[in-house]
C-alpha cells in the first residue's frame, strides 16, 4: 500500500488571554466546536495538503506562518482544532536537537536514554551504537559526562543520535545547521542520505538552498494558508521576492518621514525614481556594495530649457550629505516634455548603511532657488561580504602596485 | 487494555527507567536515597509515635507492636505519596519529550506513578525485619498481598492520570497538592486506630480508598486475616471508574498540552 498524507480543511487556534482554567475545561471536554476566530490566535486555517509517496516537501514561510504547528500536528504531537489529518505509514519526526539530554550521564549513556524515549531494546540500540559515537566525533569525550561538552558538542551528539532512523514518513523541523563548518557539511550530508531513505519527507527549513537540494515539491506558507505549490526552485524564488518586497515596506515604514514627493508647482513633479542594483531589471530599495547602481529619475517639467537643474542628493540618515550633483534638465527631455535621467554609479563605493536619496528640479542651480518639486525615497545598502573590524564609510575602488 | 499494547509496555518500562534514574541522577549516593529517604522518615514516625507519645493500641501490649503496626500502614502511605507526586509532575515535567515527540503521553503519569513501588518494597522488607524479630508468624494471607499492591497503583494511577493532565493547564495543583495529601494522611486512620475516630467520620472513612488499602494491609500483615472483600471491590470500581473517564479527559486534553505546556 502506498504512503500518504491528508489533511484536510485543518486548523489550529491557540487560546489566548483565556484563563488556565477555561483552556483545560476546553481541552478536556474536547470542545472542537470553537471555530477559527472564535477568539485565539489562528496558527493554521483551514489548511488541506496532500502528500503522496516519493515526495520530499519543503515548507517555507516568515516566522509565524504556521509552518511548525503544522508539523506538530502531522507528527502526532498536537491535534488540530477542526478538520482532519489520515496519515499510512510510521511518522519520525526530527523537531528540537537533544531533547532529552542527561547532563550527569556520560555521552555514551545519553545514547542509550534516547534510545528508551523512542520505544527502543538496548538491543536495537546496541546495534548503531559504534556508528553514533564515530559520526558525533567527540573522541574520548564520549565517556565524559555531557556537562563537560560544549553547546557544539552537544548539539553534535544530538544530531549523531538522530541519524540511524530509517524513517517511512521523515518530519524535521529546522535541523540542519549544527556544529562547525565541516561537520555542518558532513550534517547536511547526512540529512540528505536520510531524506533519501525516507519515502516521505518534511522539511521546513529558512535554508533555501537546503530546501531545493533536498526537495522536489515545495509550499510557501503565509498566516497559516499556502499561497504556493509548485517546484522547489520556482516557489523558493517567489518566497524570497516577496520577503524582499515585505523588507523594503517595512523600511519605508520606518523611514516615512524621510520619504515623500511633493510638488511645489503645478507643470513639474517627479513621477517615479527607481534603484538598480547590479543587472537588476525592476528595481529595489537594498542595493549591494560595489556593484554597479543605476538611478532613474522620471518626470516631467513644463520649462524643461534654460538654467532649469535636477539635484540628486544621497544623505546619510544622520545628515551627512555624501554626493550631490546637478544636471541640467535641457539634457534629458524627451520630445514629449518627459525627462529621464540614468545616472550610473560603477562601482557603488557607499559603505553599508541607510541613506536617503533626494531628486530635486529646480529652476536654476543657484543655492537659494526655491525647488519646483521634490522626491525623496530612502535605501539601504548591504554588503553580503560584512567587513570585519570596523565599518567602513567608502568602498573606494583603489589600485595598488609595488613602488619599485 | 485501556487502549494500550505491547510496544507500549517496553515504552513504559523504558519511561519507568528513566524516572528511576533521574531521580537520583546527579546527587553522589544516587540511589542510596531511594532506600534510606524511606527508612528514615519510618524511624522517624517510630521514633515520635512509639517513643515519645508512647501510644498503645488497644490489645497490643509492647511498643514494637504498635511499630509494626504504624509502618504497615505508614509504609505504604510514603510510597502512595511518592507515587502520587510523581504521577502529577510527569507530564509537566517531561515538556521537553511532550512538545517534541509523538508518543502516548498517557504512559507518563503510570511510569511516574510506579516510581512509588521502589519506596513500597523498602517499607515491605523493613517491615519484614520488624515482623521476624518480634516473631510474629507470617501466614498464608500474605499471598494476596500482591493483589492489593496492584489495586493501590490502580487507584493512584487512576488519580495521577488526572492531576498530570490538570496540572499542564493549572500547575497551582502541584503546590497545593503536598499539604493535601499531608491533610488526607491525618484524616486516614494511619497513626491511629480506626475505632479512635468519632462514629459519624468512620462511616465516612469507609468510602476513602486510601483507608481501605492501608486497612487491607493491616488485615493482612498484623490481623492474619483475608483482606475486606467488599473494601477491595470497593476500590477496584472506583479506581476503574475513575481512570476510565481519566484516560478520556487526558487523551482529549493531550492535543492542547504542547500549546499549554
Amino acid at each position: 500500500m502506498s504512503l500518504y498524507v491528508e489533511l484536510h480543511e485543518v486548523s489550529k487556534v491557540f487560546p489566548v488571554g483565556s484563563s488556565a482554567t477555561g483552556e483545560l475545561v476546553a481541552a478536556m471536554a474536547g470542545d472542537s466546536g470553537q471555530g477559527p476566530g472564535a477568539g485565539g490566535k489562528v496558527a493554521v486555517d483551514r489548511l488541506t495538503l496532500s502528500i503522496t509517496e516519493g515526495e520530499r516537501l519543503g515548507i517555507v514561510g516568515r516566522n509565524g506562518a504556521g509552518k511548525s504547528t503544522l508539523l506538530h500536528m502531522i507528527a502526532g504531537i498536537s491535534e488540530p482544532t477542526a478538520g482532519s489529518i489520515r496519515i499510512t505509514g510510521t511518522v519520525t519526526s526530527i523537531m528540537t536537537l537533544g531533547v532529552g539530554l542527561r547532563d550527569d550521564l556520560s555521552g555514551r549513556e545519553n545514547i542509550y536514554v534516547d534510545g528508551e524515549i523512542q520505544g527502543k531494546s538496548r538491543t536495537d540500540v546496541d546495534r548503531v551504537i559504534d556508528q553514533v559515537i564515530e559520526f558525533a566525533e567527540l573522541g574520548q569525550f564520549i565517556d565524559y559526562p555531557v556537562r563537560t561538552y560544549s553547546t557544539g558538542m552537544k548539539a553534535r551528539l544530538a544530531f549523531a543520535m538522530i541519524t540511524h532512523v530509517d524513517p517511512e514518513i521523515l518530519i524535521i523541523d529546522e535541523a540542519l545547521s549544527v556544529g562547525d563548518a565541516s561537520f555542518s557539511l558532513k550534517a547536511t550530508a547526512r540529512i540528505l542520505e536520510i531524506c533519501a531513505r525516507g519515502k516521505i519527507v518534511i522539511l521546513v527549513s529558512h535554508g533555501m538552498q537546503s530546501v531545493r537540494e533536498i526537495c522536489n515539491r515545495c509550499i510557501y506558507m503565509k498566516d497559516g494558508q499556502i499561497v504556493m505549490d509548485g517546484s522547489p526552485q520556482d516557489v523558493t524564488t517567489a518566497y524570497i521576492e516577496e520577503v524582499r518586497s515585505e523588507d523594503e515596506a517595512a523600511l519605508l515604514q520606518r523611514f516615512r518621514a524621510h520619504v515623500g514627493n511633493r510638488s511645489r508647482r503645478p507643470g513639474s513633479q517627479i513621477r517615479r525614481v527607481c534603484l538598480l542594483s547590479g543587472s537588476d531589471e525592476v528595481g529595489s530599495l537594498r542595493v549591494e556594495a560595489r556593484a554597479r547602481l543605476r538611478i532613474r529619475v522620471f518626470g516631467s517639467h513644463d520649462s524643461a530649457s534654460g538654467s532649469a537643474v535636477c539635484r540628486v542628493r544621497i544623505v546619510r540618515l544622520d545628515d551627512l550629505l555624501v554626493f550631490q550633483q546637478d544636471f541640467r534638465l535641457a539634457d534629458f527631455s524627451l520630445r514629449n516634455g518627459e525627462i529621464r535621467i540614468e545616472i550610473d554609479f560603477d562601482p557603488l563605493v557607499l559603505g553599508a548603511a541607510i541613506y536617503r536619496l533626494d531628486a530635486i528640479f529646480l529652476e536654476c542651480a543657484a543655492d537659494d532657488s526655491e525647488p519646483c518639486c521634490e522626491h525623496s525615497t530612502v535605501f539601504e545598502v548591504f554588503t553580503l561580504t560584512p567587513p570585519v573590524g570596523g565599518k567602513p564609510m567608502l568602498y573606494y575602488p583603489v589600485t595598488a602596485v609595488v613602488q619599485t | 487494555m485501556f487502549g494500550f499494547n505491547r510496544y507500549d509496555l517496553r515504552l513504559l518500562i523504558n519511561l519507568f527507567k528513566m524516572n528511576v534514574r533521574d531521580r537520583y541522577l546527579g546527587s553522589s549516593l544516587g540511589s542510596f536515597w531511594a532506600i534510606s529517604n524511606p527508612l528514615f522518615m519510618l524511624a522517624l514516625y517510630t521514633y515520635i509515635f512509639g517513643f515519645v507519645f508512647k501510644v498503645k493500641l488497644p490489645g497490643a501490649e509492647t511498643t514494637l507492636a504498635y511499630v509494626i503496626w504504624l509502618i504497615s500502614g505508614y509504609g505504604p502511605w510514603i510510597a502512595t505519596t511518592e507515587a502520587i507526586m510523581g504521577a502529577a509532575n510527569s507530564v509537566v515535567g517531561a515538556s521537553g519529550l511532550v512538545k517534541n515527540m509523538a508518543f502516548k503521553t498517557e504512559l507518563l503519569p503510570i511510569a511516574g506513578a510506579l516510581v512509588g513501588a521502589i519506596n513500597l518494597a523498602v517499607s515491605f522488607v523493613f517491615l519484614l525485619v520488624l515482623l521476624a524479630w518480634a516473631g510474629t508468624p507470617i501466614t498464608v494471607h500474605v499471598i494476596f498481598l500482591p493483589v492489593v499492591m496492584v489495586l493501590q497503583f490502580f487507584w493512584i494511577i487512576a488519580v495521577g492520570m488526572w492531576l498530570s493532565a490538570i496540572a499542564v493547564f493549572v500547575r497551582d495543583i502541584l503546590q497545593i497538592l503536598p499539604t493535601l495529601l499531608t491533610a488526607i494522611m491525618f484524616m486516614t486512620p494511619i497513626f491511629y486506630p480506626f475505632e479512635s475516630m468519632p462514629a459519624i467520620i468512620q462511616k465516612g472513612s469507609l468510602a476513602n480508598p486510601f483507608y481501605q488499602i492501608a486497612e487491607a494491609y493491616r488485615s493482612i500483615l498484623i490481623g492474619n486475616e483475608f483482606p475486606s472483600w467488599p473494601g477491595l471491590l470497593y476500590v477496584a470500581t472506583i479506581s476503574g471508574v475513575i481512570l476510565h473517564f481519566g484516560l478520556a479527559a487526558f487523551r482529549r486534553a493531550k492535543g492542547s498540552f504542547d500549546s499549554a505546556i
